[in-house]
């Protein structure tokens, strides 16, 4: 390399590196990435909302893994489903597993002394000796059955066999067929079962990890059989989504780099450019992720992954510089000239990105951040320090006889004036057509294929899985009280089951009941010498021996003393992840969900529920998920309309006249409606990521158009400007292109935008932005 | 009975059922047997253990019925309780016990399900793999009359034991592998005449145990009511 200032450049080179690398270790030490999703969404405004934002990170719907065993015959399925159950069972990732093969140690050791105080049959019967009589005759044929050896041991301690009852209680209300114990579905094909895992369905690692053992698990389970295993749910489309993405963006990147070194090399044929040229970049990325990491504390791996597909802009001001720099140059003068142009470019682009600084959306903000510091760094590193270490030694673009044909040709186009009209025209045609404009499904922002949909759907409805849609949510001050709602609650949807209106609900107070009722049925428990009476009676004529109950008696009278279980008390119990899943503290009280199965008729289960307990609500997911995308988009439009007034008067002031503004802004905005256009017009909905994707293609144009329009009358400035726009152009459209391949709908949707923005941009600029005196030279 | 047994745990390399098992006292008797039936062996490469001639030769047909009389004794109880009725071996692995005296009671196992039907009250079912106690058990019953030896093996460890007085009167001692299982349930006993069982017995001590009496009637019953006294019962022949 031969610097014009000598050793200086290699001060500034080595100066400037050392803090990029300053940077790097600075944001490598501070860096800590997120994977939840909520980032992205809008501040929730209704109570349902809020349930939908918290459900999907937490809820106990969207940590559940629905299993599904096929492929191979009945009893093999059968036996790899309770080998994998009981490899699974007790693993630190999941809270559960079933496979409908409940035994009776469903009930923990260290609640066994509270069976009276939490089996619903409490609240049917007293001890008293015709109850007692009627179980203790059905004793003796347990006594006298096959099964002697397995209920004799817990007779004295529980002659009412009130555990059974309790165990029989938490079953779920409404489960899939079983064969030989087991859990299938109505075909008989494949054996199910439900997992749900310690970490939330929206942490696409921790997902990921309790995949990996189910996977071990199996592989061990199946033995020899040629059963194959399928695994749906939130939490499986989170670790899958974040796996393919990882994988294509890897190879689209690594496509896309090689494709830009290619270019990069045969437009400036010096090996430094590509060094050199990247270290305004480099230096962009990492002051977005320091002031990120700086402001938030996180940076969701969303914003890292956009962050660095919108900052690729920033590769485009070292271009323009190499473009223009040509021997006997000075570099800082060349950099001086560009500087308006450039720098108009950068504040314009940051005002489209401060509009999502605006959207009140925590993931918009940083990328907001990110883009708008990395944008600045990039521009003043460009304009400051590069001139000062990339020496002049580059063949001038000026003079390639190349570039001065295509220019020609390229200037010779007839520009018809009906063209705008025309092209406004078309668009308005195309936005005419049917169809939806904008994406309102949340889904929409993590899609996930259909066919997996739809087996997710099959399982779902097998399992008798909760409804991903309805759910009610009763809210109260206190625990005990959302508990004493929720039983409440439970007399008219039992109605409502057996009306048909829904198959099955579930709620926190069938695992743990409020505490009056605990005290009540604690109330009914008779004193120990009335027990023993009661028993006396009871066992008249039978041939237990008179003393064969006393530890039942003395279960009892522990019973009455006991302080009523709560939510804590159930810690590191199965019925921890049960109950606590369906009953949550919020900042403002608490909440108790009632998940509900098979939801037939969403109406009257409306009306059966709006009568029955106060503070409760239906929660129609889709309903708050659907409102939730349309506000946040509404705010998204306005602020970025205003963001777009605000641009127009940052152009104008910086070209000084609005004739020249105008030419600088049409090309923009004609692209923009055209891309919109396009996209409605092929029948695809626009979701937030298209937004992003238009603001980037529009400061794309911006760029290319004030170049153009910067190009004064002198040819060789033309074709060095030429040359410059057409490397960034191409770079940038290579890239989307290859972004547009992609199979994942987000990127494809980024790329398909900008791509089709780039190309737009650049034909509309040159066509309308060049000067007017370059068709004279081109006459010429 | 008053015969001792040696285990039929296997010598290295040996099968675990083909060593004969007889009398201590009558050792000689024993080594004559063994050198019978090497000879025998020799004679009949394909000859099997005695126990395993013994649970073929106890393989019924199915459809099968028998009565029976079960006394129960547990230290719930009072005094030990009888029930009798009939065991009815439907198909390989299916059985089916009702119950006639002194109530009604039908329990069919199929495989590892269970279905108690008692008039008045809804059906009880339940599954065996929750009770291992019972799977062992209910699974030597269909190993018997399938008379498969190799089934019984799963899960105990067997020795049979003749009468030394009289070789038509055999026992044939269950003892489960898994210790837990044989701490809860015991070895299970079950004893008979040439190629008919006639009781058996189960359970580890003498508070809680249960004998069931295939083909009798509860008028047949010693008093006083005791394990000992069954035991004789069994013992002798009729």
């Amino acid at each position: 390399m031969k610097p014009t200032t000598g050793s200086g450049a290699w001060l500034w080179l080595a100066a400037w590196t050392l803090v990029v690398a300053l940077m790097g270790a600075y944001v490598w030490d501070t860096l800590r990435l997120s994977g939840d999703l909520r980032l992205f969404l809008p501040k929730p405004q209704t109570a349902e909302q809020r349930l939908l934002l918290e459900g999907i990170g937490e809820g106990p719907a969207s940590s559940l893994l629905l299993i599904s065993l096929e492929g191979a015959q009945p009893e093999e399925l059968v036996a790899a489903s309770r080998g994998l159950v009981s490899a699974i069972r007790g693993q630190r990732g999941f809270l559960r597993i079933d496979n409908g093969d409940t035994g009776l140690d469903a009930v923990p050791e260290r609640l066994l002394a509270y069976r009276y105080l939490l089996s619903p049959d409490m609240d049917r019967r007293r001890f008293d000796a015709p109850t007692l009589r009627a179980e203790l005759e059905t004793r003796v044929r347990d006594l006298m059955s096959p099964a002697a050896p397995v209920l004799e041991p817990i007779m004295t301690r529980d002659p009412t066999f009130e555990l059974l009852r309790l165990a029989e209680s938490w079953t779920p209300q409404h489960e899939p067929d079983r064969l030989d114990g087991v859990w299938f579905d109505t075909t008989r094909g494949r054996a199910l079962l439900v997992a749900q895992t310690r970490a939330a369905g929206f942490d696409p690692d921790g997902q990921q990890a309790a995949l990996d053992a189910l996977t071990a698990a199996f592989e061990r389970a199946r033995g020899a059989s040629r059963a194959t295993m399928l695994v749906s749910g939130p939490g499986s489309f989170s670790a899958l989504m974040k796996e393919r993405t990882q994988t294509e963006a890897q190879w689209l990147g690594g496509a896309a780099t090689a494709g830009l070194l290619l270019l990069i090399a045969v437009a400036y044929r010096r090996a430094r450019v590509l060094w050199l040229g990247s270290l305004p970049l480099a230096s962009a990325g990492l002051a977005g992720l320091a002031s990120v990491s700086y402001l938030f504390g996180e940076v969701h791996g969303i914003t890292l992954a956009f962050g660095f597909t919108l900052i690729g802009v920033a590769q485009d001001y070292p271009m323009h510089l190499f473009s223009h720099q040509r021997r006997g140059v000075d570099p800082a003068h060349n950099a001086r000239a560009l500087w308006p142009t450039m720098a108009t470019g950068v504040a314009s682009t940051c005002i489209a990105y401060l509009a999502f600084l605006a959207s009140g959306v925590t993931g918009l903000a940083q990328l907001a951040v990110f883009t708008i510091s990395g944008l600045a760094v990039a521009g003043l590193t460009t304009r400051y320090i590069m001139p000062r270490i990339i020496g002049d030694d580059y063949p001038d673009n000026g003079g390639s006889d190349r570039l001065a044909r295509l220019w020609r040709t390229l200037a010779g186009l007839p520009v018809p004036r009906w063209l705008p009209v025309a092209l406004v025209l078309a668009c308005a045609a195309g936005l005419a057509m049917p169809g939806p404009m904008w994406e309102d499904d949340l889904g929409g922002l993590t899609p996930v294929p259909r066919p997996l949909l739809q087996r997710d759907a099959e399982l779902r409805a097998e399992l008798g899985a909760p409804d991903v849609r309805y759910l009610l949510a009763v809210s109260a001050p206190t625990e005990n009280e959302a508990l004493r709602q929720l039983e409440a609650l439970t007399p008219a949807l039992s109605q409502a089951v057996a009306a048909g209106v829904l198959d099955a609900f579930d709620d926190a107070a069938r695992y743990l009941p409020s505490i009056e009722t605990q005290r009540r049925r604690q109330a009914t428990l008779p004193d120990s010498d009335t027990l023993r009476a009661a028993l006396r009676e009871a066992q008249a004529g039978l041939p237990f021996r008179a003393d064969a109950f006393e530890p039942f008696v003395a279960d009892v009278a522990a019973a009455r003393e006991l302080e009523p279980l709560t939510l804590a008390d159930l810690a590191d119990t199965p019925l921890a992840a049960l109950a606590g899943g369906l009953l949550n503290r919020r900042a403002d009280g608490w909440i108790g969900t009632v998940t509900l199965s098979g939801v037939h008729d969403a109406e009257a289960l409306e009306r059966t529920v709006r009568g029955a307990a106060s503070g409760v609500a239906l929660v129609d997911l889709k309903r708050a998920s659907t409102s939730l995308v349309v506000e946040q988009r509404t705010r998204i439009l306005w602020t970025l309309a205003m963001a777009a007034l605000l641009l127009v008067a940052v152009v104008r002031f910086a070209l000084g006249d609005w004739r020249r503004a105008t030419k600088v802004l049409a090309p923009m905005a004609l692209t923009t409606a055209i891309v919109i256009a396009v996209l409605h017009a092929a029948g695809q909905p626009m979701n937030l990521f298209h937004l992003i994707a238009l603001v980037l293609a529009a400061g794309l144009g911006l760029d290319y158009a004030l170049f153009f329009e910067r190009a004064a009358d002198d040819p060789m400035e033309q074709r060095r400007t030429l040359h410059g726009i057409l490397v960034c152009a191409v770079s940038t459209f290579m890239v989307f292109a290859l972004l547009a391949l992609s199979s994942i709908p987000v990127l494809r949707a980024i790329g398909v935008t900008v791509s089709l923005g780039v190309i737009s941009n650049f034909l509309l600029a040159l066509l309308m932005t060049r000067p007017a005196r370059a068709k004279a030279d081109a006459d010429r | 009975m008053t015969t001792a047994t040696e285990s039929n745990e296997s010598p290295p390399g040996g099968r675990a059922d083909s060593f004969p098992i007889a009398s201590r006292n009558h050792r000689m008797l024993m080594n004559r047997t063994m050198v019978a039936l090497l000879a025998s062996l020799l004679l009949t490469a394909a000859a099997d253990s005695p126990i395993t001639d013994l649970v073929r030769s106890l393989a019924r047909p199915a459809p099968d019925t028998v009565d029976f009389v079960e006394v129960r004794f547990s230290p719930l109880l009072e005094a030990p309780m009888t029930v009798s009725g009939t065991l009815e071996y439907l198909a390989p692995g299916r059985l089916a016990r009702s119950v006639a005296v002194p109530y009604e009671e039908e329990t069919t196992i199929d495989g590892e399900n269970v279905v108690v039907r008692r008039p008045g009250e809804k059906d009880r079912r339940f599954s065996l793999r929750h009770a291992p106690e019972l799977r062992g058990l209910l699974g030597s019953f269909s190993a018997i009359l399938a008379g498969d030896a190799g089934a019984l093996e799963e899960f105990f460890d067997l020795s049979l034991q003749r009468d030394a007085a009289d070789e038509s009167l055999w026992s044939l001692e269950l003892a489960p592998h898994d210790a837990r299982l044989r701490k809860k349930i015991g070895t299970i006993r079950v004893s008979g005449l040439e190629k008919t069982v006639r009781c058996i017995s189960m359970g580890n001590s003498g508070e809680t145990a249960s004998v069931i009496l295939l083909g009798r009637a509860t008028g047949e019953l010693p008093s006083p009511l005791t394990l000992d006294s069954l035991g004789g019962l069994c013992a002798e022949k009729p």
